[in-house]
């Protein structure tokens, strides 16, 4: 399975592959971000909007029983603490999108692995698993290398896509915050690379940023070598 | 050539992209629209009536491609999705059927289905304008001018 069209000797060296569109891939990806918006609001804040419409009615009813002039001064005052506290709700909704999103990934990067590194021999060290990751994962999920790697040898590798595929034909009319809209596509891959690795002995964080369309930064932390 | 200005219809008939290249240097025989939406809505009209007219008298494999008045030339192009692509051009220009074509394929695909940030449904033409969609459709524009 690949992105690149496939070339005249079908499946010579592996006779379970299959191609397939990676227009499917792409509209999978565009549509697991907003997916995971909608099933974490509804799983997870369950009737956010008539909640909120139930603590603001509250309080009012409690504050028309003890004086309506304290009732007049709290109506100015239900505005600012009600948007507070949506956007501790909005902060916590977005952690549990990424939660979701990122252990998505993580399954998906277990069982990449698992298929990908079959006919591989054992590596040797983390800077090998490393480098299957940059260049055999990273191609048969984003159909390119990473184009930079660079590492302290202490455990943190940051890896560089100049031209990360979910990115490249991401675009919004100008002056609106597309970075910060790129984000939470960064999630899932992200799952994959912790997966992927967790996969091949190494437990590792991963944290991702995008400073610039359409280049994507990986900084994988590695918690323990393997012994 | 000349291209005066580019219209796309959504499935619901409604505009979700207008762009003009009048620009300063353009001559003084440019078809004058100016750019009130309700340009946009004639347009749809017109364009709307003549497939309908032209499928009746010519049965439903015959499209209507273009018409051409003294002034300027109209150039429609209708995608299996029920979008609709219409060209104003000068009178002198061949098919544009082509073109419409390519920009369907190249950048209304490309960068606006594809667009993760782009929503499914274009209400009031958004994410149609992203800079992706307008810089690549500009150029090829320019580029046949």
């Amino acid at each position: 399975m690949s992105l690149s069209p496939p070339m005249p000797p079908f499946n010579s060296t592996d006779p379970t592959a299959s191609f397939l569109s990676s227009s499917a891939l792409d509209f999978l990806l565009i549509e697991l971000v907003p997916l995971a918006q909608r099933v974490t609001s509804q799983r997870d804040f369950p009737s956010s909007s008539s909640s909120s419409a139930a603590t603001t009615q509250n309080p009012d009813n409690k504050h028309d029983s003890a004086s309506s002039h304290h009732h007049r001064k709290s109506d100015s005052h239900h505005p600012p603490a009600a948007d507070s506290l949506k956007k501790i709700d909005d902060e916590e909704h977005l952690d549990a999108v990424h939660l979701r999103l990122e252990s998505q990934g993580y399954r998906v990067g277990q069982g990449l692995v698992e298929r990908f590194s079959r006919d591989r021999p054992r590596f040797n060290d983390t800077l090998d698993v490393i480098k299957f990751l940059c260049k055999d994962l990273w191609s048969l999920v984003f159909g390119k290398n990473i184009d930079n790697l660079k590492t302290n040898h202490r455990g943190v590798y940051v890896l560089t896509d100049n031209a990360f595929r979910p990115f490249s034909r991401m675009s919004t009319e100008t002056g609106s915050q597309a970075v910060l809209r790129a984000q939470p596509f960064l999630w899932f891959p992200c799952g994959i690379i912790r997966g992927a690795l967790a996969a091949l002995g190494i437990s590792a964080t991963v944290q991702a940023e995008v400073n610039e369309l359409p280049a994507a930064i990986f900084q994988i932390k590695t918690i323990a070598a393997k012994p | 050539m000349v291209v005066y200005s580019f219209y796309i219809f959504d499935r619901h008939t409604e505009c979700v992209y207008v762009k003009s290249w009048m620009a300063a240097d353009s001559p003084g025989a440019a078809p004058v629209l100016s750019a009130s939406s309700d340009d946009a809505k004639l347009v749809f009209g017109t364009v709307f009536s003549l497939r309908n007219m032209v499928r009746k008298l010519g049965g439903d494999d015959d499209a209507f491609i273009s018409y051409r008045t003294g002034q300027y030339k109209l150039h429609f192009y209708e995608t299996p999705a029920n979008l609709r692509f219409v060209m104003l051009t000068d009178t002198g220009s061949a098919s544009m059927r082509n073109v419409l074509h390519q920009i369907y394929i190249n950048l209304w695909v490309e960068y606006v289905v594809k667009n993760p940030l782009a929503p499914v449904e274009h209400k009031g033409g958004a994410g149609v304008n992203n800079e992706l969609f307008e810089l690549g459709l500009d150029q090829f524009i320019r580029g046949m001018m």
